[in-house]
């Protein structure tokens, strides 16, 4: 290969620079880089970003000579920049700072004793860095995808990579000396020292021609204020915790940041970098006992801050259509539903309960109040039923999580601790678990061990969405947005239903009645359940994974995206389905007040039916409720009632589904005639009244026509022939 | 075969030094193979100094040795030059030369950086330590194998390791002389003792007992990083050439190495002063190792050919399983006090592994919780005496308020000094852990302990431990045997609760251990460790019949009474199955072992139960 004419390279850059345009609305020209040269040369801009992207749409080639070979071609450009500046000043620039007034100084004294023969221009004398006051860089083209901090590699030195990754520490923002200016005491002519490497070796015996002719010895002086510093720091990032193989520490490397890219991060933040890979210079004696290492830094060229779910975002683009369609076929709702903890047996409704609690509700704020629209769940089980392994895998799923156990965390470390600074002495503010789960999901497990008093941080986390602190002169309210799913062990080790549910969990009604969901996981023998259950374990343990389903459970990455994606939908409850709602809420308080029932309905109920059924409409991706997410979200409710009566229901097992769902049919026909309304006279209900009850009952649509056509067989009912109306004989 | 290991350290300098622009470019792949296959052979290896045996200073630089060690960190990828150019001052000839297996450009030559031949490589550095918790038999017997033949020793000191005819005094002597050799050298520099406390004598008796060691070794000037309080040994900087991403924290493995001491002076500018002190402490302390080639162990039980996988000697060994198992059924109810359900439970958890994981759930760990243990006496240590005998690697953390509240269990990342910073649940593959709660007393567990015990509690119940990156945690999976004594019921979960029911209290219990330990023959006493190790590794599957058999037995058993078996019975039953299948030797579950498993644990839990009724309030 031909060694590069990099004058011509030169040539190139100087052409893009000038005539790089973009088309604006109008039509218009807009010159994008020569305005920006324009503000270089009045020195109000400092950084001119090159994006390579423009550079790719002028000259392909020259952006991969560009990340191949970064280092020469900043060089290139920066001569470019710099010979065209002249030409774009349109004003005299007022010098701003000494430096300025320095290069002012040089200039003239070059003109002066400028021989007149020779027409060169003279700025050339100086390094080019002192008499530049713009820093040039570039940024990456959009193809170029950002890599693994273990994938640069020795073969990526000298180039342009990308990579990702979490500041674990910065220093603090030093001058570095760029240009190193010397005198002379005896000749007084200066000496410059452009200066790579982060030490040097002074200058010591002057080089000018009058004292090298007269051996006069001039010693050198170094001068501060003639000498050319930049703004320095030093960032070490590491590989976020999702890029690291099991098993593996995180890398982690050294960035250096200069001039306009210090102070962009501070640790802790998430960071791309895009930068030139460089081996680190050494100088003089330390290049001789260095041997054969060399260590190496990233020279950024633009840092750009991610905040974490961006950051999630960016790796997930949009789903394409394939794996869109392989979510929303058929069922989906309960493939969805399957695939959280696909190696627990069972719970449907549970994980269904999940799958929503996932997806959440649309948040109300109607006037400044603002009603939650995050859903909390609380699972109370006998010991042994998985109730961990479903937090766990929760925890693992959710975008955003935070996991902690009711023993091992106090009311403090839930919400925030107020600490001072050792080094400091300053007062900082901790965020505690709920903090950290802001906008995602707490999961807390043996809820029922935390202690009275830290139980009482989370009542205003449940409903007002925000911890208030009130400490140490502090006074604030911060967010903790999310979820709370939470575990809990029966007060006497196993769950007795014939005790309310405070008295089961011993929990207090105020914080019961904030959760949406309490769900009873108990586990009741039935042959059928018991015998899938024991092929399930069993084929775990003979073959290491969970048996073949009808179903492939969907891969926990496909399964956060789209839940993303469902997230952005905010669905309303069209004015339509709110007297329905209302109707159905009136009859589970008539129906509380007659059972007895050992849980609550209350005005939280409703909320609670609204949230569900938003969230079921966001899973669907549809912008208005419809009936049936409302049947659904009252089914849920009721199946998550009937676990917590577990006497009861099992008592009615022996009743037949169709037994039920007939004297539901009779109730309502017999509230028909006390009413005198809606249901219809006399013994004749409307076919559609009775199935909405039926189902949110808990009932299928099929177990219902079931038990419509085995009473008519009957005689017990009648059904018209366009299967209306039910008329009693 | 001294002359053998001659020949190879020859072999050894030549490859490292030789010039690789005259010969073929696969030329050191040829080497490399050659070393391996010469390698293979047991007796070869075995002339291969261990670095576990032979102190730093009496090895020879560049020479070959051996380590079996722990990857404790892994340091960021270093670049090298592969290849460089040295020009001759006086000829000014220039010649080619690797840069691979070493530190330091040779000497006497001037090295020319701008070359274009020069080339840029990358080498991956590991910190590896000994095993930790390496029990004192598995050094006495690998060692004293490769001892046997005096003519051992290395050419260029006077150095005579033949550490089986040394009687113990001499033997510390000649231990703490180095160290004070160390010191002296080291002294200036402001380091001293690598072990941190002293007399290294009083170590080797207490140092698993000695937590409030602990704090003394953390503190001194370099902390070598072991995970377990008390530990000592070399520590070494592994540079690793090829294939790193096989490798993983936390690994045990053997590796053959060219041995390092060059020195290079630690001035990277890039580096903190606390990242330099850890990066590149002295080379006499830590020693630099170029791997040449090394091998993932699967155990450290030096009686098994390394890889037990091949088991031509396991096969013959199978046969007389049965009769060695009864012996150590007997040995270990006599320990327990003529407990032999506790026994029967002991061999289990101690054959037992995770042999796979699906998704958060791993498979096959038998957590033992041994309760009734006596409070306020030894017999807890003397119990840990006797398993310590038998398995290869192990460690007896004393649950004590205390220990609790200041011992970091759980390694964290310094950002600092740049290193992940050890804990004591930073163990290799299939260690045991021996937790001791009869050390627990009444008072106040502060965050720190409340942290501790959470993390125990992980890591019985999914076997994984999350080391604390500050920003963020990153789960671990590991691989550890968890038995727990304690007095009542213990506070952390376990997988099977035993309740020790004593049948015999002889008045002096350690002299009683001790009668026992003391009357089991040497051979005996091999047979038992190699059982435990070998059965460990044998692969086990259940027919489709017995699956059926299995799971009827079940709906069978939910029918009569459903309180009686929940799911994670049935996954403990399943466990203990396979476990009671394996210790016998049968490789698949058979009908009568289904049903000596059901009935074992109906034993056990017929225990609990009657504990129950006695003590009215325990769980």
């Amino acid at each position: 290969m031909p060694p590069k004419d990099y004058f011509a390279e030169k040539e190139k850059c100087k052409k893009f620079l000038q005539e790089f345009y973009t088309e604006d609305e109008s039509g218009k020209k807009v010159f994008k880089y020569g305005a920006q040269l324009v503000s270089l040369a009045h020195r109000e801009q400092v950084a001119l970003h090159l994006d390579l992207d423009d550079v790719a749409e002028e000259d392909p080639e020259l952006v991969e000579s560009i990340c191949e070979n970064t280092k020469r071609y900043v060089g290139l450009f920066a001569d470019a920049v710099h010979e065209l500046l002249p030409e774009y000043r349109q004003k005299e620039v007022v010098a701003k700072d000494s430096l300025d007034v320095y290069i002012e100084h040089r200039l003239m004294m070059e003109e002066r004793s400028r021989d007149p023969s020779d027409m060169r221009d003279r700025r050339n004398q100086y390094p080019a860095e002192l008499m530049r006051r713009f820093e040039l860089y570039f940024r990456p083209p959009s193809t170029a995808k950002p890599r693994v901090l273990r994938d640069v590699r020795a073969e990526s030195i000298g180039q342009l990579v990308t990579v990702r990754g979490i500041v674990t520490r910065a220093t603090e923002v030093k001058p570095m000396m760029a240009v190193a200016t010397y005198t002379c005491d005896q000749c007084g002519a200066e000496t410059y020292q452009p200066i790579q490497s982060p030490s040097f070796m002074p200058l010591i015996m002057c080089p000018s021609q009058e004292c090298v002719t007269n051996k006069s010895g001039g010693r050198l002086y170094l001068q501060t204020r003639g000498s050319k510093f930049v703004k320095f720091q030093e960032l070490r990032i590491q590989e976020h915790s999702d890029q690291v193989p099991v098993g593996h520490i995180p890398r982690s490397m050294t960035i250096y940041a200069r001039g306009e890219n210090t102070r962009v991060a501070q640790p802790g933040d998430h960071v791309a970098v895009c930068g030139v890979f460089l081996p680190l210079l050494r100088t003089g004696f330390r290049q001789a006992v260095q041997g054969l290492l060399s260590d190496t830094y990233l020279e950024a060229h633009c840092i750009t801050l991610l905040n974490k779910t961006e950051d999630d975002e960016l790796g997930a683009q949009e789903l394409s259509e394939e794996e869109l369609r392989q979510i929303t076929e058929e069922n989906f709702y309960e493939k969805l539903a399957g695939s959280i903890a696909p190696e627990i047996y069972g719970h449907e409704d549970v994980k269904k309960a999940l799958l929503l609690l996932l997806v959440g509700g649309v948040q109300q704020a109607p006037k400044g109040m603002k009603i939650r629209g995050n859903i909390n769940i609380c699972l109370m089980g006998d010991p042994g039923v998985a109730k961990s392994q479903l937090l766990c895998y929760i925890d693992r799923l959710a975008p955003r999580s935070q996991y902690t156990t009711g023993r091992g965390s106090s009311g403090v470390g839930l919400t925030a601790a107020v600490m001072r600074d050792p080094l400091t002495g300053e007062m900082t503010l901790e965020g505690g678990a709920l903090v950290l789960a802001d906008l995602g999901v707490c999961c807390i497990d043996e809820f029922d061990k935390m202690a009275d008093a830290d139980r009482t941080a989370i009542h205003e986390v449940m409903e007002q969405q925000t911890i208030s602190i009130a400490k140490a002169g502090i006074m604030t309210s911060l967010n903790a947005r999310c979820s709370i799913l939470a575990a809990a062990n029966p007060a006497y080790g196993r769950y007795n239903p014939r005790k309310s549910v405070e008295q089961n969990i011993q929990l207090p009604a105020a914080l019961l009645s904030r959760f949406d969901l309490l769900w009873l996981i108990q586990d009741r023998p039935d042959p059928d359940a018991d015998l899938r259950l024991a092929q399930h374990i069993t084929y775990v343990h003979q073959h290491c994974r969970q048996p073949p389903t009808h179903f492939t459970p969907i891969d926990m990455k496909l399964m956060r995206r789209y839940i993303a994606l469902c997230q952005r939908r905010q669905p309303v409850v069209p004015e339509s389905l709110a007297n329905y709602i209302t109707a159905a809420y009136v009859e589970m308080r008539k129906e509380a007040r007659v059972n007895k029932d050992t849980t609550f309905t209350s005005a939280r109920t409703l909320l609670s039916i609204l949230r569900l059924s938003t969230a079921l409409a966001r899973l669907r991706l549809v912008d208005t409720v419809e009936k049936e997410d409302v049947n659904e979200a009252m089914r849920l409710m009721e199946m998550s009632k009937d676990s917590l009566q577990a006497d009861k229901s099992s008592s009615t097992r022996t009743q037949r589904p169709a037994d039920v769902i007939f004297s539901l049919v009779r109730e309502l026909a017999s509230e028909g005639v006390a009413g005198r309304g809606r249901g219809g006279a006399g013994g004749v209900v409307r076919l559609a009244d009775a199935e909405q009850r039926c189902v949110s009952r808990g009932f299928t649509p099929a177990q219902f026509q079931a038990a419509l056509d085995e009473y008519e067989e009957l005689n017990v009912w009648q059904i018209n022939q366009a299967r209306t109306r039910i008329t009693f004989v | 075969s001294t002359q053998f290991y001659k020949w190879l350290n020859h072999l050894m300098s030549l490859h490292v030094q030789t010039k690789p622009s005259n010969c073929s470019p696969d030329w050191e792949t040829k080497v490399l193979e050659y070393f391996k296959e010469k390698l293979k052979d047991n007796e070869a290896a075995s002339w291969v100094p261990s670095l576990n045996d032979v102190p730093v200073h009496y090895l020879k630089a560049n020479s070959l040795v051996k380590f079996r060690c722990f990857i404790q960190d892994m340091f960021d990828p270093e670049f090298y030059m592969g290849v460089y150019e040295t020009v001759d001052p006086s000829s000014k000839s220039k010649v080619l030369r690797s840069g691979k297996y070493k530190d330091v450009a040779e000497c006497g030559h001037q090295v020319d950086l701008n070359t274009k031949n020069a080339v840029t490589l990358e080498r991956q550095t590991f910190y590896c330590v000994p095993i930790p918790g390496e029990s004192p038999w598995v050094k006495e017997i690998s060692f004293s194998y490769s001892c046997s033949n005096p003519a051992r020793v290395v050419p260029s000191t006077s150095y005579a390791p033949c550490r089986h005819k040394r009687s113990y005094e001499e033997d510390e002597d000649m231990e703490t002389q180095p160290h004070k050799q160390k010191e002296q050298l080291a002294g200036p520099q402001g380091t001293t003792d690598i072990h941190g406390s002293g007399d290294p004598k009083r170590l080797e008796t207490e140092a698993p007992s000695s937590l409030s060691n602990a704090a003394s070794g953390c503190s001194s000037p370099l902390d070598l990083n072991f995970p377990l309080p008390g530990e000592k040994g070399p520590a070494c900087l592994v540079k690793v050439y090829e294939e790193w991403e096989l490798f993983k924290v936390n690994d045990i493995l053997e590796v053959y190495d060219c041995f390092s001491t060059s020195l290079v002076d630690p001035m990277d500018c890039t580096e903190s002063v606390e990242e330099q002190r850890v990066h590149c402490p002295p080379a006499s302390l830590v020693p630099r190792l170029h791997m040449l080639y090394a091998h993932r162990l699967q155990h450290n039980n030096p009686l098994l050919p390394p890889a037990a996988s091949e088991g031509q000697s396991s096969s013959g060994f199978l046969n007389d399983v049965v009769s060695v198992r009864g012996e150590l059924l007997g040995y270990l109810t006599h320990v327990l006090l003529g407990d032999a359900l506790a026994a029967e439970y002991l061999i289990l958890h101690l054959i037992s592994t995770v042999y796979a994981r699906r998704d958060v759930l791993p498979l096959g760990k038998f957590t033992l919780n041994l309760s009734g243990c006596p409070h306020n006496s030894t017999y807890t240590e003397q119990l840990y005496r006797v398993i310590q005998q038998l398995i290869p690697s192990s460690f007896r953390l004393g649950m004590s308020l205390h220990n609790m509240n200041n011992l970091r269990l759980v390694p964290r990342k310094d950002y600092t000094a740049n290193r992940l910073l050890s804990g004591v649940l930073q163990l290799a593959p299939n260690t045991s852990l021996f937790l001791d709660e009869t050390q627990l007393e009444q008072g106040q567990l502060d965050s720190t302990g409340v942290r501790n015990i959470t993390a125990l509690g992980n890591l019985i119940s999914w076997q994984k431990v999350d080391y604390d990156f500050n920003y963020h945690q990153m789960e671990f999976p590991c691989n550890i045997n968890v038995l727990i004594a304690s007095e009542g019921k213990s506070l952390l979960p376990c997988d099977c609760h035993v309740r020790l029911q004593p049948q015999l209290a002889p008045p002096n219990l350690e002299q009683y251990i001790s009668t026992i330990q003391v009357s089991l023959s040497p051979s005996l006493l091999n047979k038992f460790r190699i059982y435990l190790s070998l059965l460990r590794t044998l692969d086990y599957s259940i027919s489709e019949e017995v699956t059926k058999a299995v799971e009827d037995d079940f709906v069978e058993m939910r029918k009569d009474d459903p309180q009686s078996i929940s799911a994670e019975d049935l996954h403990r039953l399943l466990v203990v199955a396979r476990l009671l299948s394996l210790s016998v030797g049968h490789t698949t579950l058979s009908r009568d072992r289904w049903m000596r498993a059901k009935h074992l644990e109906t034993l056990r839990t017929n225990r609990t139960e009657q504990q129950k009724c006695v003590n009215g309030n325990e769980p």
